[in-house]
C-alpha cells in the first residue's frame, strides 16, 4: 500500500482544523472551509498520506451502509411488474468474490430501484412476465448514484435468485437459465435466472437474513 | 411554579442555588444510549436531562418532501409528559413546534446534507425531566447523537442560556431563574468554526448587557464543546473497536 501513517493514531472530532489547503488534499472524511482549513466532517482516525499529500479520517464504527454508487450489485425484491419496468425495493449490498456470493452489508432505510425492459436480459423481450415476478429475490447492478436507481440485470450472475411457486408457495429451483421448477409441485415458471441462484445456501441464507431483519 | 420570597441572588453574590453568575450547573453527557438509534446521546444540565435519537440518512414514505439536492433535516422537539411538575400533555404544544423549527435550524448549517440527496435525517429530542434550559440542552444531544451516528458534520455544536435576574446577568439559568428573571438568551454555535446557528432573547437587556452575556455564552459553548469531543473520544477509545 501507499505510505500512509495513522499519525499516532490520534483520533479527531468533526470540526477540529487539521491542515490547509496548500499542504494537503482534503480525503475520505475530511471538508475544506471557506477559509482553507482542511477539517473532519467525522469522528475517527487521522490518517496523512505523505506521497499522494492527502489527509483523511477514518470513521471508526460505521452504523449504516453509503447508499450505493454506479456498479455496484445490490440485492432487492420486485414490488411491482409493469410492462416496460420492473420496480424493486433495494435492500442490501452483495459482493462477488470468486463466484462466491455474499451480503455485505445493508443498506439504511428504503430504496427504490427501476429495470427497464431494456435492461431485463440480452434479448427481445415480449412480456416482462417471463422474467420477474412479484416478490421474487434478486441481484442487480446500479447504474446510476442516486436513490431512485436504474439496475440491470443482463450479466448471467444477475437476475432472479429466490422465487416461490405462484400454484403452491413453496421454493423453486432453477433449472435453466430461463426456467425454474417448484421443488413441490412441479410446476415450471420462467424467469431471468441469475447463476448464483443455483449457488449452495445463497437463496436460503438470503430469505432467512430478511426475515430475521424484518425487510420481508 | 411561582416561588415567591426566594431571593434569586443571596447577599453573598450567589444564586440560589450557590453557584457563581458565571457557572454552569454539573453537566453529564453519554453517547450511545439507544441501541435501535443509529446515534443516539444522553445530556444532562443540572436536573435538566435530555435524551436525542438519531436515524438516517434514510427515504421517509412521504417522498414530496425529499430535495433532489441534499438531505432534509427533520428535527422533533418533544417534553414527556412527567418532564414536568404539572403533567404536560403528550401532544405537541405551539411551543415544541417552534422549538422544533429553531433547533432544526440551529443544526441544518452543520450537517453536510449535500452527500446524501434525496433522503431524510431525522433527529428527535426528548427532554425527560425539564429544569430550564431544554432547548440548549437539546441542541448539544442532538449535535453529540448526530457524531454518534456517523453523519457528515461540519463541527460539534452545543448550546447554553444566558440570562438576567435581579440586574446581574447569570450562565446556565434553571427553571426558577428563567421564570421570575428579567431576561433569557438561549444561544447555541459551533466554536470551532466562529458560527453562531441559535440566538434567542427573551426579555429586556442593554446593548452592554447583550455583548457581555454572548461573551459568557460564547466561552461556556467552548467548554460545552470540547467536553462533547472528550465523551466521543472516550467513547470510541474504550468502547471501540479500535486500540
Amino acid at each position: 500500500m501507499s505510505s500512509s501513517s495513522t499519525e499516532g493514531s490520534r483520533l479527531v472530532a468533526p470540526g477540529e482544523p487539521i491542515g490547509v489547503v496548500e499542504e494537503f488534499n482534503p480525503g475520505e472524511g475530511v471538508y475544506v472551509d471557506e477559509s482553507g482549513l482542511l477539517r473532519p466532517e467525522v469522528m475517527g482516525l487521522l490518517r496523512v498520506d505523505a506521497l499522494r499529500h492527502t489527509v483523511s479520517v477514518a470513521p471508526l464504527r460505521i452504523r449504516y451502509l453509503p447508499p450505493p454508487r454506479h456498479g455496484e450489485v445490490v440485492l432487492g425484491i420486485v414490488t411491482n411488474v409493469r410492462h416496460d419496468l420492473i420496480i424493486v425495493e433495494i435492500h442490501a449490498k452483495v459482493s462477488i468474490m470468486k463466484g462466491v456470493p455474499s451480503i455485505t452489508g445493508e443498506y439504511k432505510g428504503k430504496l427504490t430501484g427501476a429495470i427497464p425492459i431494456s435492461q431485463i436480459a440480452d434479448e427481445r423481450i415480449d412480456d416482462t412476465y417471463n422474467y420477474f415476478r412479484l416478490g421474487d429475490l434478486i441481484v442487480a447492478r446500479t447504474l446510476n448514484s442516486t436513490n431512485p436507481y436504474t439496475l440491470s440485470t443482463r450479466e448471467p450472475q444477475l437476475g432472479v435468485v429466490y422465487a416461490e411457486c405462484a400454484k403452491c408457495g413453496a421454493p423453486l429451483k432453477p433449472v435453466s437459465n430461463r426456467v425454474m421448477q417448484c421443488t413441490r409441485c412441479g410446476n415450471r415458471e420462467r424467469r431471468k435466472v441469475s447463476t448464483l441462484a443455483g449457488h449452495r445456501g445463497f437463496a436460503e441464507g438470503i430469505k432467512w437474513w430478511l426475515l430475521v431483519t424484518h425487510r420481508l | 411554579m411561582k416561588v415567591e420570597g426566594v431571593k434569586l441572588i443571596r447577599e453573598d453574590g450567589l444564586r440560589h442555588d450557590g453557584r457563581r453568575p458565571e457557572d454552569l450547573r454539573p453537566i453529564r453527557m453519554e453517547v450511545g444510549v439507544l441501541s435501535n438509534a443509529d446515534g443516539s446521546a444522553l445530556v444532562e444540565f443540572g436536573r435538566t436531562r435530555v435524551l436525542a435519537a438519531v436515524y438516517g440518512p434514510r427515504e421517509p414514505p412521504q417522498k414530496f418532501m425529499l430535495l433532489p439536492d441534499r438531505a432534509i433535516l427533520r428535527v422533533r422537539y418533544h417534553m414527556a409528559p412527567f418532564s414536568t411538575s404539572d403533567r404536560k400533555s403528550p401532544a405537541p404544544s405551539r411551543r415544541e413546534i417552534e422549538l422544533s423549527k429553531v433547533i432544526r435550524e440551529a443544526l441544518e448549517p452543520i450537517v453536510l446534507t449535500k452527500q446524501f440527496p434525496r433522503t431524510a435525517i431525522d433527529v428527535f429530542i426528548e427532554v425527560l425531566q425539564a429544569d430550564g434550559g431544554t432547548r440548549t440542552t437539546g441542541v448539544t444531544a442532538a449535535s453529540l447523537a448526530l457524531a454518534d451516528a456517523g453523519i457528515p458534520m461540519k463541527a460539534l455544536v452545543g448550546g447554553v442560556a444566558v440570562g438576567k435576574v435581579e440586574g446581574v446577568l447569570v450562565l446556565d439559568i434553571d427553571e426558577v431563574e428563567d421564570s421570575m428573571g428579567e431576561a433569557d438568551m438561549p444561544v447555541a454555535g459551533a466554536p470551532d468554526l466562529g458560527l453562531i446557528t441559535l440566538l434567542q432573547l427573551n426579555g429586556v437587556m442593554t446593548e452592554e448587557e447583550f455583548q457581555k452575556a454572548l461573551d459568557m455564552a460564547w466561552d461556556a459553548i467552548r467548554r460545552i464543546v470540547d467536553m462533547e469531543k472528550e465523551v466521543l473520544r472516550w467513547k470510541y477509545n474504550v468502547g471501540g473497536d479500535s486500540k
